[in-house]
Formats: C-alpha cells, sequence, structure tokens
C-alpha cells in the first residue's frame, strides 16, 4: 500500500476492534452521502466497508488512492487544508468540481467509481430505500408473513 | 385404452404457458394423462426471483434468461420494404418471453382482456384485416370460466366492450399515478378507466391476495398473481393426471406414413427420447410454434410440418406501439399498484378507415435502470443536494403508450434463417413490414399521447418512441393463424391444424387479429379451453 492511503492507514493502528478508516476516506465518504434525516454512510460504516475491501482489491484501493491524492491536493491547493479538515461545504465543493470538470479525468473517474460503490451500497440497504420512501416487496409484511408458515 | 396403452399419454402438450396451461387443467381434470413438456424450470417464487432481494437492479433476472441467452431471433435480418415510395429497414424484434411453468404469465402484468366484439369483424366493419371464424359471443363463455380460474379484479363499467356479468374478485383502486392521469385524461377529451387484472384482490385457493408492490414483472414474490404456474398447475396436479416434464425442449415433431404426428423428440434431462401421445397439442408461441412446424421436415411434410399450403409462419404480428416518457410533478410512487392499473380504450374502434384501433394506457414500475442504485448514480452530484434530488426524483417516471393491433399482410411471417441455435435448431427470421395503416396508426397514437402528456402537470416529457424501425415485443400472433379456409389459415376454428388428425394449437400463433391493442393473454386462455373442449369431445366419442 502506498501514498496518501498507506500511509493513513498505518496511522490509524488497531486501537479498536473494527479497524478505523483513513481519515480522507471518511470524509469523503461523508461527504459523497452524509446524514440528513435520514442515516448518512458513516452512520452506515461504509468507510470502514471501503477500507475493508481496499485491502483485498487491488483496484479499489489502486482508485481510492488516486481519489484520496487527488482530491486531498485540490484541498491544500485551494484551501491550504487537508480535505478532511475543511467544512461540508468546501467539501462538497471540491467533490462537485472534481466530477464536473473537464480536466483530471484520472482523478474524476477514480471518484466516481467511489461514489457509485456507496450509493450501491446505501440504497441497496433498507436504511436508503426509506430515505427514498421506497418499500421493497421483500420488505412488505405479507412477505415475512409467508417466509415464516 | 387399447390405443392409448401405446401410448406415453393420452395428450401432450408443448409449452407451459397462458395456453398450454390452460389446456392442460381442462384435459386433466376431464379424466385424460396428459404431459405438459416445458423447456424452462419450474421457478419457485422465494428462491428464484430477484426481487427477493433489495439489490435486485443488479442481479440477473432469470425470467430474461430466454431473450438473453438463447438465440431464438436472428438479430441479423432485417425487414426491408418499400411503403409509399420510401424505403424502409426495420430491426429484428427484440422477442421477450419467459422459458419456464408459466411461460410469459411469469413475467406478465396480469392484464386480463376480452378482446371487443369488433375486433373479431374487422373485415366486415371496417374493410380490412379478416373476420374470425366465430364471433364474440361464442368465445364468451370461455372468457368467463378463464377470469374465474384467474381470480381476475375488475370493475364492469368499459363502455367500448360488451356488457358483462361482474368480476370474481373487485377491481384495484386507482394508483396515484392514475388518479393524476384520469384528470389530465379528463382535460384532453378522453376517459380512462380501470383495467382488469389477473391480480386478485382477495385470496384464492389459499394464495396471498395481491399486495400491490408493483414487482409482477420479475415474477411474483407473493404467488399472488395468476399466473398460470400459481393459479392453473397446481390444479391440474391435485387430478393425478399431469405429468410436468420441465427442462425438456422438444426438437422435432416425427410423423407416421400418412404424415400424421407420431412421436416428440425432444431433449430431456435424462437425454434425447421420444415422446407418444394419442394428441398433441403445440403451444409454445407465436415464434417458436411456427419454427417447431417449419423445422420438422420428413418425407411426407417436405417444406415442414402442416406446411403443405405454405401458411406456417405468414400473417405474423407484432406489437404496434407509440410511447411518451412523462415525469409527474407529483410524488406518485410509480412503484406502488399494479403496474398498469388503468387504459383509456376510446379509440379501441378504429376512428377512421385509415386507422387501426389502439388504446392507450400508462405503465409505471421499477426497473433496473430505475432501481434506487441506478437512480442514485444516474442522479448527478454528491453530497447533500443529491441526497435530497435523488428523494425528489425517485419513483416519478412513467410511461404513457399506444398499442394498436397491426394489420395482419401474408408476407410478414416467421422463417426459417440460416443460422443454428446451441442445440443445432435454426434461429428464425422475422419479416414483419408495416402496411400504410400500421404507419398512419402510429402517427395518431402519438399526437393522442401529446394531448394527454399536455394535459398532465409534468416536469419532463420526451416523445416520439414507436415500433416503425423495432420492436421491442412480448405481444406477438398470428403465425398460425384459425380460419376456416386451408388456404389462409394453419387450424380450424377449434384449433385443430387443417388436414391433422391429431395435432392443435393452443397459443397466440393462432389469433386471427390483436383484439385493437388489448393484451392478449386471456383471449389465448380461453381460446385453449374451447379447444380442450373439443378434443375431450373428440377423445370420449
Amino acid at each position: 500500500m502506498s501514498g496518501v492511503l498507506g500511509a493513513a492507514c498505518v496511522a490509524q493502528g488497531n486501537a479498536s476492534p473494527k479497524p478505523l478508516a483513513n481519515p480522507l476516506i471518511r470524509s469523503i465518504v461523508e461527504t459523497i452521502l452524509p446524514r440528513d434525516n435520514f442515516a448518512g454512510a458513516l452512520d452506515l460504516g461504509y468507510d470502514q466497508k471501503l477500507a475493508a475491501r481496499i485491502r483485498v482489491d487491488k483496484n479499489t484501493a489502486s482508485i481510492t488512492n488516486i481519489a484520496l491524492e487527488g482530491i486531498n491536493s485540490q484541498a491544500l491547493k485551494l484551501y491550504g487544508d487537508t480535505f478532511n479538515t475543511l467544512g461540508i461545504d468546501l467539501r462538497e465543493k471540491i467533490l462537485n468540481n472534481v466530477l464536473e470538470g473537464q480536466h483530471q479525468a484520472q482523478l474524476r473517474r477514480a471518484l466516481q467509481q467511489i461514489r457509485n460503490l456507496v450509493f450501491n451500497w446505501y440504497y441497496a440497504s433498507g436504511v436508503g430505500q426509506d430515505s427514498i420512501n421506497y418499500l421493497a416487496p421483500s420488505r412488505y409484511p405479507a412477505y415475512s408473513k409467508e417466509v415464516s408458515s | 385404452m387399447s390405443a392409448a396403452l401405446k401410448q406415453d399419454f393420452d395428450v401432450i402438450i408443448v409449452g407451459g404457458g397462458a395456453g398450454g396451461g390452460m389446456a392442460t387443467l381442462a384435459l386433466c381434470e376431464a379424466g385424460f394423462k396428459v404431459g405438459l413438456i416445458e423447456r424452462g424450470p419450474r421457478y419457485q417464487a422465494k428462491r428464484d426471483y430477484i426481487l427477493n432481494h433489495l439489490d435486485w437492479g443488479s442481479r440477473p433476472d432469470p425470467l430474461d434468461s430466454a431473450r438473453v441467452d438463447e438465440q431464438t431471433v436472428d438479430q441479423g435480418y432485417y425487414t426491408e420494404y418499400q411503403s409509399a415510395g420510401r424505403a424502409m429497414r426495420r430491426s429484428a424484434t427484440i422477442y421477450h418471453r419467459v422459458h419456464g411453468v408459466g411461460g410469459s404469465t411469469l413475467h406478465y402484468q396480469g392484464e386480463a382482456h376480452r378482446f371487443a366484439e369488433h375486433a373479431f369483424t374487422t373485415k366486415r366493419d371496417f374493410g380490412w384485416g379478416v373476420d374470425w371464424p366465430f364471433q364474440y359471443k361464442e368465445l364468451e363463455p370461455f372468457y368467463q370460466r378463464a377470469e374465474q380460474l384467474l381470480g381476475v379484479a375488475g370493475i364492469n363499467q368499459n363502455p367500448h366492450k360488451e356488457k358483462r356479468g361482474s368480476y370474481p374478485t373487485p377491481a384495484h383502486a386507482l394508483s396515484a399515478k392514475s388518479l393524476l392521469l384520469k384528470h389530465a385524461a379528463q382535460k384532453a377529451g378522453m376517459s380512462l378507466i380501470s383495467n382488469p387484472l389477473a391480480l386478485p384482490t382477495k385470496s384464492l385457493d389459499g394464495r396471498t391476495p395481491c399486495q400491490r408492490s408493483g414487482g409482477c414483472n420479475y415474477g411474483c414474490v407473493f404467488d399472488a398473481k395468476s399466473s398460470i404456474d400459481q393459479a392453473i398447475i397446481p390444479k391440474a396436479e391435485k387430478t393425478g393426471n399431469l405429468t410436468l416434464l420441465s427442462e425438456t425442449r422438444v426438437f422435432k415433431i416425427e410423423t407416421d406414413k400418412d404424415g400424421e404426428i407420431s412421436s416428440l423428440q425432444c431433449k430431456t434431462k435424462q437425454g434425447i427420447q421420444n415422446l407418444r401421445a394419442t394428441t398433441y397439442i403445440l403451444a409454445t408461441g407465436a415464434v417458436e410454434t411456427p419454427r417447431l412446424m417449419l423445422h420438422s421436415t420428413d418425407t411426407n411434410n417436405p417444406t415442414g410440418y402442416a406446411n403443405h399450403n405454405d401458411q406456417v409462419g405468414r400473417y405474423y404480428m407484432e406489437t404496434v406501439m407509440a410511447k411518451s416518457q412523462i415525469e409527474l410533478a407529483a410524488d406518485i410512487q410509480n412503484y406502488s399498484g399494479p403496474p398498469i392499473d388503468s387504459r383509456i380504450w376510446d379509440f379501441c374502434k378504429p376512428i377512421d378507415t385509415n386507422t387501426n384501433g389502439f388504446v392507450l394506457g400508462s405503465a409505471a414500475y421499477l426497473t433496473p435502470h430505475s432501481h434506487p442504485v441506478s437512480h442514485a448514480i444516474k442522479t448527478t452530484g454528491i453530497g447533500r443536494a443529491h441526497k435530497a434530488k435523488v428523494r425528489n426524483s425517485f419513483g416519478k417516471a412513467i410511461t404513457l403508450f399506444g398499442i394498436a393491433e397491426q394489420e395482419p399482410q401474408i408476407q410478414n411471417r416467421v422463417l426459417l434463417g440460416k443460422r443454428n441455435d446451441k442445440d443445432g435448431i435454426p434461429m428464425v427470421q422475422l419479416h414483419c413490414e408495416y402496411s400504410q395503416r400500421d404507419q398512419h396508426t402510429i402517427s395518431v397514437m402519438q399526437a393522442k399521447l401529446k394531448a394527454w402528456a399536455n394535459a398532465a402537470d409534468t416536469t419532463v416529457v420526451r416523445h416520439g418512441a414507436s415500433t416503425l424501425y423495432q420492436s421491442s415485443a412480448t405481444h406477438v400472433g398470428g403465425s398460425c393463424r384459425m380460419g376456416e379456409d386451408p388456404q389462409n389459415s394453419v387450424v380450424d376454428r377449434f384449433g385443430k391444424v387443417h388436414g391433422k388428425r391429431n395435432c392443435y394449437i393452443t397459443d397466440a400463433s393462432v389469433l386471427v387479429g390483436q383484439g385493437a391493442g388489448d393484451s392478449p393473454s386471456l383471449t389465448i386462455q380461453a381460446l385453449a379451453l374451447r379447444t380442450a373442449d373439443k378434443i375431450i369431445s373428440d377423445l370420449k366419442a
């Protein structure tokens, strides 16, 4: 593991039974899908889920590294601070600029993949589907009754 | 039973869909030993369907495997023709059907329409097409039987159809989207009414009533929808007369020295074997039935089984459709309620001599492309604004559609192509020209859809899609059509193959017309019950 991702992961240590994610990962995941009236990505542990995936999937590790380095560079360049220390408004602005920008195609693609991964997890979950008022057939009361009968 | 002793069954039925399933039940209840051959598996709702999972949008749909995995239609074939001096080129239809016990009723949305009386007499009344060999009244009691078996939910309020008795179960309440679209239709001078559905609103045979979950397309996880596997096959099994041969494909019709069917060569789980019966019913749909017949050549049937008049595969009809995509401003939760719970029948009787009969409707349900995950990914951005945008825009998309019956034409046909599928059976080429009347009907439907959409409170509207250059269809028919004259039809008024002693057809291929845009399932089932009655009386004679 190299770059920002590797350094940060080492720095986290193993004090907690669940390994804490890199603060940059936490802040990016939180910015992509924040808490509002419904739980956000951090509430559901997606930062840890992403960190766990990085450990077993080279592609995820690679794109996350690209995203973290690129996004943090933007934060330092534009606001003189690391991404995770910025407020939510500036963090959203940075990520939206990356996604909408015409330059830095590699960074854009990397962030897009992390974004889509987080959305995949969230909107395929009961919490995420509740947040848009969608009740999947398998969550209907009659569905459970049939299973138990 | 002297003759039957040599046979495996009294009757073999090929195809466990709408027509084959209904015929199976009628024959089993009459005491005949029936072998029902179905190419696909018997699905178990709680085990197999994608809607058992919250992430269903990203899972492969087993009900779609017949389209995705198997090569029935040669997609390299184009229908090229001249129309009013203009060169036309239509791509091969994307043929949606299901291989499985229940056939396409596994993915249908339960529409249970009786064809209008005038749909049986388009030649007499409007000067085009061809009349059925019998009229509506003759089919009416079979419609009633089929509706009872399916527990059709409806309300007797359609002024464009024949007077009829009450439906077996009460109509569904109109969904939020239909209530809004009803108001819009009124503003545009049209009347939207409740759609009869084989989605029972009350429990039938101990089954769960419809839960209005909107998931009909992917197989009902509640076993509530009256698909053939749920509403019909269990009844047939209870008689003790049914042998269900799932995951079995008929390769070829074998005939004796007189040209009558002697056996069906099948690929079963145990290998290749020949199955025999006194009587055979073909019910694999309007593409596969002519395909099997045309492929089954021998010295008595050199151009295919029962194709001595070159009629097998002809008068093939597709779904003629126009569409508009809209998003309603209000939160209508398109995923809640039966997907097609209303229709507009104002135009089912042709409005002039240049137009086919058609109906309008709206389809609202989630697809993999509009599943919450896909919707969130397609919605641009991230963060708080994105989350709010996803919430506010989810479940608002609706397809407004018009469906017309296609004018039957002799040159439109199912042909065997030069390429084979993985079992070595030729794929089909679907030659399907649109007549001037078909084309004009599309433009009339598009104008009506535009007026309807404009009268609704919409945020997004996209007009113009149609099947003029390609059809993506479940509803095809006519390729072994019913008629009195063997020179322009394949089966007689009871579905018996002309000139043959022991073969009948009970699927969409026997349809003479397409019922002015109504869904064909109930008509296929009513015809199958009628054919089964005829077989019963013949076998008992």
